[in-house]
């Protein structure tokens, strides 16, 4: 009985036991359900409609990094890189939480070490803007936003960016990474790279901070090389890491396309290794030279380059300089450009901005003109006076080589002004003009320099008597290099084009239309007759450089060419001043010697002019000023060595005929 | 009734551990991508760095600086020394070494 109620006892503890840990199950389960379905309700009220702050702060969550496209590439005409864009950093402080670090002494020490700046420096920037945001604070107070608006939202607009340098070096970066002071960070920003800036800077340009062309290529190729930014909008996680990105969070950038200019930079070397050497020869304040294929009137090398000579002083704008100045103060030639010592980039392009008066250069184009109207022939005997003439209306002409008479040919191999004056006399006003503005004078060759000159030639109103004996050996008449390259390379283009200019080109020609605008400027048969005639003066220009020492012989081309020795010219007064009355706008007993030509004769490639401005008095002095001597040799030396680069086969041996008579 | 309704809880729950699990993995997966696509650009960024080197250390300019360092040189297969003795004609006389025996 004990035993059964015993059992029954136990049955019954058994059972409420296990009634108790039902109960217990179910209370648990309960639990858990109303948990999972409270947070279920959360999870859906987070995601359909969260609260305001937590909105905010959502927000936030989501970065969008801005990724930089890269801009194209410029090069050079054989795929070399003139510049190209790497991305760097730089350094910013963000005040807001820059304010939050506890040591605030510590922390512009610090930051100011790694950034190798001073303390003051870097105090009184991020004082000023953390004590510019506490007032933006202080003002919110007082006025409240638009509903809505971001201001309502997080508050008054902070300064949050703070730059600190600019592009910084590999050691900064890592220093500034080691930071542990809050607020500072680095960003991302483009930079671009010249791989020679001493060669072509003024050719290729500058980029802004920006980003955008300031000058030259840069600026003229603007459309074509700008890329375009991506965009990076990822979720980020507490520290900031990215956590995840939506599918469509990513836009790749688009990187600029490239621009293969015409220049080649190893011509671009020789060029300046040449006029280097031949500024120093004659210690000449400067020298600009152009090398261009007359082909396609690709411009294949450009330098521009100016001398820091001693004793040049500026002209006062006050002194007449007499026509027989000897001795005396040697006067700054070539007007300042104070850009082009902010970097060389920045300054003039003077093949392209400056003019100058060609000189007996020009007589090339005036003996073609006059020749293609059939008013003489070359082997017509000219009365050249010994050396010097008046003219009807009185003017006195003197030339270099005195003589008697000459031919036609002679008056052009012996640059005589005489000849010229008498035959171009034979041509009126209008048919002198026009010849001159069909080799391309007056107008812009389109190159693409904003500030490219067009040069000057006077009105058909104020064309007297005077300018058709002036214009006729290169007074009178302003041009750049680049229209004297372009005008020659009439004379050097072969069959139907020979006696046309061609179009100017910066960039590379692909391949050449067939379809395009002819400007021709003489016939074909006059165009060779002045390259046949042009061969006797670079003949003479090689038997003296033989007879220097040491001698300077056996060239690889024949070239044909003319020199020039005009007058330096003054360049327009600066503000407020004005040309003293009684002066004729020259420096006197200062010149600008400058030689032409192309080459090899048989089938010219090249293109080569080059002005040297002002050689130094002891070159006057030896007259070793003239453009044959001091231009010359730069032209020659240039030509032989970049025929030589661009493979042209040596000219062949001259015949016995030709060798008994050169010119 | 119980145990089929605690089965059916677990059985939920366990649902969604696994869900969250596999949400969990598919965040993961997309940080590495945003990790690694970072890390790209950041190499990106190197390689171009690097290119701009080497086309500064190319140019003619740098070249020719280079082999003045390297003192006199002159072209390739012109030292009379080497040359073999020239043919009375302009033939060109090829000479093909023996093959080694093996």
């Amino acid at each position: 009985m004990f035993g059964s109620s015993s059992q029954a006892g136990g049955a019954q503890t058994g059972a409420q036991t296990g009634a108790r840990i039902d109960r217990l199950t179910l209370f648990v389960f309960a639990g858990l359900s109303v948990m999972l379905v409270i947070l279920l309700g959360r999870v859906v009220q987070l995601q359909a409609a969260p609260p305001a702050p937590l909105l905010a702060l959502m927000g936030d969550r989501v970065t969008e990094a801005v990724e930089p496209g890269r801009r194209g590439d410029i090069l050079d005409r054989a795929g070399r890189i003139l510049a190209a864009s790497r991305f760097g950093y730089r350094a910013f402080i963000d005040p807001v939480e820059f304010a939050k670090n506890t040591d605030m002494g510590t922390a512009i020490d610090q930051t100011a070490r790694a950034l190798g700046l001073t303390f003051e420096e870097v105090r009184k920037e991020v004082m000023d803007r953390i004590a510019a945001n506490e007032a933006r604070k202080w003002q919110a107070q007082f006025y409240s936003p638009k509903p809505g608006s971001r201001e309502e939202r997080s508050g008054p607009a902070l300064s949050r960016f703070l730059p600190m340098s600019n592009i910084l070096d590999d050691a900064t970066i890592d220093a500034v990474k080691r930071l542990t002071v809050k607020g500072v960070h680095l960003e991302i920003r483009p930079v671009r790279e010249m791989t020679s800036d001493s060669l072509v800077a003024m050719l290729v340009g500058k980029v802004g901070f920006d980003g955008l062309g300031l000058i030259a290529a840069e600026r003229m190729f603007e459309d074509t090389v700008k890329p375009e930014s991506g965009l990076f909008r990822f979720v980020r996680d507490a520290r900031g890491q990215p956590l995840w990105v939506e599918p469509e969070g990513y836009e790749p950038p688009k990187r600029g396309q490239d621009v293969r200019l015409a220049i080649d930079l190893e011509l671009q070397r020789i060029l300046i290794q040449e006029m280097e050497r031949g500024l120093a020869d004659v210690d000449a304040q400067g020298g600009r030279a152009v090398l261009m294929d007359p082909r396609t009137g690709e411009v294949l090398a450009m330098a521009d380059l100016i001398r820091d000579v001693r004793g040049v002083v500026d002209y006062d704008w006050m002194t007449i300089i007499p026509k027989d100045k000897r001795g005396g103060p040697r006067y700054r030639v070539i007007p300042p450009d104070p850009e082009r010592a902010r970097h060389p980039a920045l300054g003039r392009n003077r093949c392209v901005t400056d003019i100058y008066e060609p000189g007996s250069t020009f007589k090339c184009f005036m003996w073609a003109a006059a020749t293609d109207l059939g008013l003489v022939a070359p082997s017509d005997t000219i009365d050249t006076e010994e050396g010097v003439w008046t003219t009807p209306y009185g003017r006195t002409i003197r030339d270099v080589v005195k003589r008697g008479s000459m031919s036609w040919r002679d008056v052009l191999v012996n640059s005589s002004n005489i000849g010229m004056v008498k035959v171009t006399s034979r041509m009126d006003a209008k048919q002198m003009r026009d010849a001159v503005l069909a080799f391309g004078f007056g107008s812009r060759t389109d190159l693409g320099f904003k500030s490219e000159s067009p040069g000057r030639v006077t009105s058909p109103k104020a064309w007297s008597k005077y300018t058709q004996t002036s214009v006729a050996f290169g007074h009178e008449i302003s041009v750049t290099p680049l229209q004297m390259a372009r005008a020659f390379s009439a004379f050097c283009r072969n069959a139907d084009e020979a006696g046309t200019l061609p179009d100017v080109h910066l960039t590379a020609v692909e391949s050449r239309s067939r379809e395009r605008v002819i400007r021709r400027a003489v016939s074909p048969d006059t165009a060779l007759l002045v390259r046949e005639t042009l061969r006797g003066v670079t003949h003479n220009l090689d038997k003296r450089l033989a007879l220097r020492d040491p001698p300077e012989k056996d060239w690889r081309y024949e070239l044909f060419g003319k020199s020039g020795t005009p007058d330096a010219p003054m360049s327009d007064p600066p503000q407020g001043k004005r040309r003293p009355k009684g002066s004729d706008g020259y420096f006197r007993g200062q010149y600008f010697p400058t030689f032409i030509a192309g080459g090899p004769v048989e089938e010219p490639r090249l293109v080569c002019v080059v002005v040297v401005e002002d050689p130094g008095p002891s070159a006057v002095e030896k007259r070793q000023h003239y453009g044959a001597y001091s231009a010359g040799p730069i032209v020659r030396r240039t030509m032989d060595r970049a025929l030589a680069y661009l493979g042209v086969p040596a000219s062949p041996p001259p015949s016995e005929d030709q060798q008994a008579h050169p010119e | 009734m119980r145990s089929k309704l605690a089965f059916l809880i677990l059985v939920i729950g366990l649902t969604a551990c696994g869900l969250l699990a596999l949400r969990q993995q598919r965040l993961r997966v997309v940080h590495d991508l945003a990790v690694v696509h970072k890390n790209m650009a950041r190499m990106d960024q190197d390689l171009l760095r690097v290119r701009v080197d080497i086309a500064q250390a190319i140019t003619p300019q740098r070249v020719v600086q280079l082999a003045g360092n390297l003192g006199p040189m002159r072209p390739l297969g012109v030292d009379p020394e080497l040359l073999p003795a020239r043919p009375a004609s302009d033939t060109a006389i090829v000479v093909v070494p023996p093959a080694p025996e093996e």
